[in-house]
């Protein structure tokens, strides 16, 4: 009797993911007992390229900030051939960003496995209600937003008693669609120009339209507010966050008390969202290609029972979508709406401006603080990348 | 390899199709005349993009590599014209937008090659485009029609040979074997009797040794030390003799090498005194993601060692920086806070030799540690201009290593730290300048209960700190396997564990010190003549509490190493379920623990107030 033929699959998946990854693999060596499948699992993405350099992989765990990279070292190899070339799947059946986001350069670095995500807004339905405030809808506009966060919010004497009508973490990338969205950008598409993007005209708008929330209107709350389990913080009229977060639905309590729906349209601006993804490739080292191919379409796209009912994150398929009942779901339905528009943010294309997250949002707490100016600050971002 | 099969048909006449198949299996004669079919229009392809015919002849050079290396990928054999069209279209493109993508990194695959092939254009200084330039796939027949490009890639491998001495046997074959004799990794694992990864891995850390000899002709030697001798060396070596014995002596490696370099210095700390000062002996931090060990590595470095440092009368300096392209930056959330360095910097040499010469070891998070470990702090204590080599303290038996300086200067995430002694404080004893007892528990009740008050300014990933810590870390273990990392549950169970001894130890001594203080008063107060009632002092329920604190802490100890025994560092993967259960119940009752030391800490540092 040979020996099964083993897979090897790093990966930086904990949680959920990781439950995922485990069932998908559980079933895909029932369905195929002459294979094995090594599950490994690092920290992050630093781990998983240590762990591959001394043992190697079939597959590979590769975070947004890593498509462009690991295919440029040629690390991974071009999944388009096995996509095009592939009996079952249909290019055209994958919503546009599950495609674009993993791409570059013509060549396909990964298909996303379960993590995508888009942002969205989950807004308290009692809240609206009560204030006589319309639900929002998809084609809502930022002036309709800033209105009913406005009415939505009410300050108490104690900050601890204040309700706000928006919460959004205050970070560059959580920020960023609001620019594209108005037709703007942080830098070039290829990454490498700051100059005449992050200091431009439509930067400097939205910026100060964000800080305004905080300085002149009163509906987020200041940096350094504690919020604890933010959907049951009952503070919040409305939420900026992203799809991963949908598991609320299967929340009694608050699938109830929220709902969920896209971003607010800027006017003459661009119909278009950001996303976050991680996803898995087939290392050029690998002797088990076609193995590992027939393991990923598995990841990306269930076909067990089982793993269906593991996936729990936004499908990259209209046929999954189908299956998985998410289609015309008002859970999901803004977030496959915002699948099929994805461009693609500055992070993800020049990796100076990736690790300057951490100083950009100390940056962007001065501005909401008024210790710092908008214009000076983008300035200061565009050389960034210089 | 034939060129003429059975039937008759010679190389030159086979389709394409299966002139593709042979090349995927390795034949370099079937790709070679593919290479003769194909490379006009690959020219023409890549003019009409470019128009310029130089760039052109660029393009298809960079493009003929690609595909060479490449082409076992090709699934479908008959498309070798479509797929080496997209291969030229693409180099075209990144060679057109202005730096381009490769602005900052050259990967070895897609180096460009200069447009006349002679050695005034080829980039000496980069290892990678030589080595590039060796793995051209020329044809036979091109060979000899371009006999200045023949010599160039003999007086290459003359020169790439001169620094294969830093490789060993094996190395230097599979070195050998791919660049000069283009073998494939197929072919050199079967003359090795390895695996094909194994090739790959063989290739990968030679043709490092090769960048790091290479480039010692780039890095300067020490400059002006000449005359400096040193351990019978000459001249440009220096080594600090380590305290010895050399064991660690706490699982904080951070701690560890402060204990060391002060040891180094003549000024011995109590690695308690210094656990307990910095905080560390009660810190508790967890990933929100799972109980991975980086939770013991997120905090402000620069701070920690600043003001402890401070404490004893040293000032600090630091070299920081992330180079994201010299790699993945480890551990994003502490290194994304770090300005951006350029790599082979003289300043980190500099830095180096100063402190050195001045006689105390630098502090470095060493990226290259040995498994099990990722990474850890280590110290510096001797370099070696001659062989470039740093001497450095590891966490792994034999304790010491050496690095080279190339590993130093281009390490992805930088972070060196010297200390230089007051001059006021010079003559002073081992002793950590004591701030008031009420300030002394008021921090340590602070960094327990709420945490150092660290936190990356990004949403993902985020931490728990202080007791809360305990409450994420039980969720981990009760949401099952998929939220247990065990290598690192182990790592911070070992770290944890150890620094709640050191607690103990610290709270100890805390009371021996407040007792001797407490004596002294009492003593000046009765030679003044005024008499001391200890029956109706508030010193009791006060020496009652703190004793109290202790006893909790002693508690919380003894859990942590009962934590230690069921997950030895350590911890491979496996079922963790029984485990885990027990593991939450450890925790919980540690975590009680100590709760309840903070509840009576907060009495004494009531007392204390009111006293005072």
């Amino acid at each position: 009797m040979t020996a099964p033929t083993e897979l090897r699959l790093i990966t930086e998946a904990n949680g959920h993911d990781l439950k995922y990854v485990q069932t998908v693999i559980q079933s895909f060596e029932v369905s195929t007992p002459d294979v094995k499948v090594l599950l490994v699992q690092a920290e992050d993405s630093y781990g998983v390229m240590e762990q591959f350099h001394h043992e190697g992989a079939d597959l590979l765990h590769i975070r947004e900030g890593g498509y462009s990279t690991q295919l440029r070292k040629c690390v991974v190899q071009d999944l388009l051939p096995y996509l095009k070339n592939d009996p079952v799947l249909k290019m055209d059946d994958f919503y546009q960003g599950a495609l674009s986001h993993p791409m570059w350069e013509g060549q396909l670095a990964a298909l996303p496995v379960v993590d995508a995500a888009v942002p969205q807004i989950f807004y308290n339905k009692k809240w609206f209600a009560e204030a006589n405030v319309p639900f929002p809808t998809n084609e809502w506009t930022e002036d309709q937003f800033l209105d009913a966060a406005i009415r939505l919010t009410r300050h108490g004497e104690n900050g601890d008693e204040s309700r706000y009508g928006f919460y959004i973490y205050p970070d560059v990338e959580f920020f960023e669609p609001f620019l594209m969205r108005r037709g703007g950008r942080h830098l070039s598409e290829d990454g490498s120009v700051g100059r005449g993007y992050t200091d431009s005209e439509i930067a400097h708008a939205t910026y100060q339209w964000i800080v305004d929330l905080y300085l002149k209107h009163f509906v987020a709350p200041p940096p350094g507010v504690r919020v604890d389990n933010i959907f049951r913080s009952n503070r919040f009229a409305m939420i900026y966050h992203f799809s991963w977060h949908n598991g609320i639905a299967f929340d009694p309590e608050l699938s109830e008390a929220y709902g969920v729906v896209g971003l607010p349209h800027a006017q003459g601006g661009r119909d278009i969202y950001t996303m976050y993804s991680t996803g898995y490739g087939i290392p050029v080292t690998s002797k088990h290609s076609e193995l590992a191919w027939e393991l990923l379409k598995e990841l990306a796209l269930p076909s067990s029972e089982e793993a269906r009912w593991a996936y729990w994150g936004v499908p990259i398929t209209k046929t999954l979508a189908k299956e998985l009942g998410r289609i015309d779901n008002p859970w999901w339905g803004p977030a496959l709406y915002a699948m099929e528009r994805i461009d693609k943010n500055a992070y993800l294309s020049n990796k100076v401006w990736n690790l300057s997250r951490q100083q950009m949002n100390q940056d962007i707490e001065r501005m909401i603080k008024g210790e710092a100016g908008v214009e000076e600050t983008l300035s200061r971002w565009a050389e960034i990348v210089s | 390899m034939l060129e003429t099969t059975a039937d008759g048909t010679t190389i030159e006449t086979m389709e394409d199709r299966i002139l593709t198949e042979r090349a995927k299996a390795g034949d370099t004669e079937a790709f070679g005349e593919l290479v003769r079919r194909h490379r006009a229009s690959a020219r023409s392809w890549a003019r009409s993009m470019t128009r310029d015919t130089h760039m052109a002849e660029d393009i298809v050079q960079d493009s003929l590599i690609k595909a060479f290396l490449h082409v076992g990928q090709l699934i479908d054999s008959s498309r070798f014209m479509g797929w080496l069209q997209a291969i030229v279209r693409r180099q075209a493109q990144m060679k057109l937008r202005r730096g381009g993508p490769y602005r900052i990194e050259q990967p070895f695959t897609s180096l460009k090659l200069s447009q006349a092939m002679d050695s005034a254009n080829i980039d000496w200084g980069d290892v990678d485009h030589i080595l590039h330039f060796l793995s051209m796939q020329l044809t036979h027949k091109q060979n000899e029609l371009n006999p200045e490009t023949l010599y160039l890639r003999k007086e290459t491998i003359d020169m790439i040979q001169s620094f294969l001495h830093c490789l060993n046997r094996k190395e230097r074959g599979i070195f050998e074997a791919y660049f000069f004799k283009q073998w494939s990794p197929d072919e050199i694992a079967a003359l090795f009797q390895t695996t094909t990864q194994s090739v790959y891995t063989y290739i990968y850390r030679a043709k490092r040794k090769v960048r790091e000899e290479h480039s010692r002709m780039l890095i300067p030697a020490s400059p002006g030390k000449l005359d400096q001798e040193e351990n019978g060396g000459n001249g440009r070596m220096i080594k600090l003799p380590l305290p010895k014995p050399r064991t660690r002596k706490t699982a904080s490696s951070l701690i560890d090498a402060v204990s060391m370099m002060l040891d180094m210095t003549n000024h011995t700390y109590s690695v308690s005194e210094l656990m307990g000062v910095s905080g560390y002996a009660f810190r508790l931090r967890i990933s929100g993601l799972s109980t991975y060990a980086d939770g013991a590595f997120v905090f402000d470095w620069q701070e920690v060692l600043r003001q402890l440092f401070d404490g004893m009368g040293y000032e600090t300096a630091f070299v920081i920086g992330q180079l994201p392209d010299e790699g993945i930056v480890p551990l994003v959330p502490v290194a994304s806070s770090f300005p951006f360095a350029k790599s082979r910097s003289p300043e980190v040499m500099n830095f180096v030799r100063e402190h050195l010469l001045g006689g105390t070891p630098v502090m470095f998070f060493d990226t290259y540690v040995q498994k099990p470990f990722t990474f850890e702090w280590s110290l510096i204590y001797g370099y070696d201009d001659g062989r470039q080599e740093l001497y450095v303290t590891d966490p792994s038996a034999p304790f010491t290593k050496t690095i080279t300086y190339e590993e130093l200067t281009t390490s992805s995430f930088r972070f060196l730290c010297g200390i230089k002694k007051r001059p006021e404080h010079v003559n002073d004893t081992a002793q950590i300048a004591s701030s008031s007892m009420e300030e002394q528990l008021s921090r340590i009740a602070r960094v327990a209960v709420e945490g150092d008050g660290y936190s990356p300014r990004t949403p993902f990933p985020y931490y728990v700190q202080g007791l809360a810590a305990y409450d994420a870390w039980r969720d981990h273990l009760k949401r099952g396997e998929a939220h247990i990392n065990l290598h690192g549950m182990s790592y911070l169970i070992r770290v944890y564990g150890d620094a709640r001894r050191h607690a103990v130890a610290y709270l100890r001594d805390l009371k021996d010190t407040w007792s001797a203080q407490k004596e002294g008063d009492c003593r000046a107060t009765a030679e003044s003549g005024m008499v001391h009632d200890s029956t109706t002092s508030s010193v009791y329920p006060m020496d009652e509490a703190y004793d109290h604190v202790i006893t909790c802490y002693e508690e919380s100890a003894r859990m942590w190493a009962e934590l230690e025994r069921l997950f030895p560092f350590p911890c491979g993967t496996g079922s963790t379920d029984p485990e885990a259960i027990v593991a939450a119940i450890g925790l919980e009752r540690a975590h009680e623990q100590e709760w309840e030391a903070m509840k009576h800490l907060q009495i004494v540092i009531n007392h204390i107030r009111r006293d005072h």
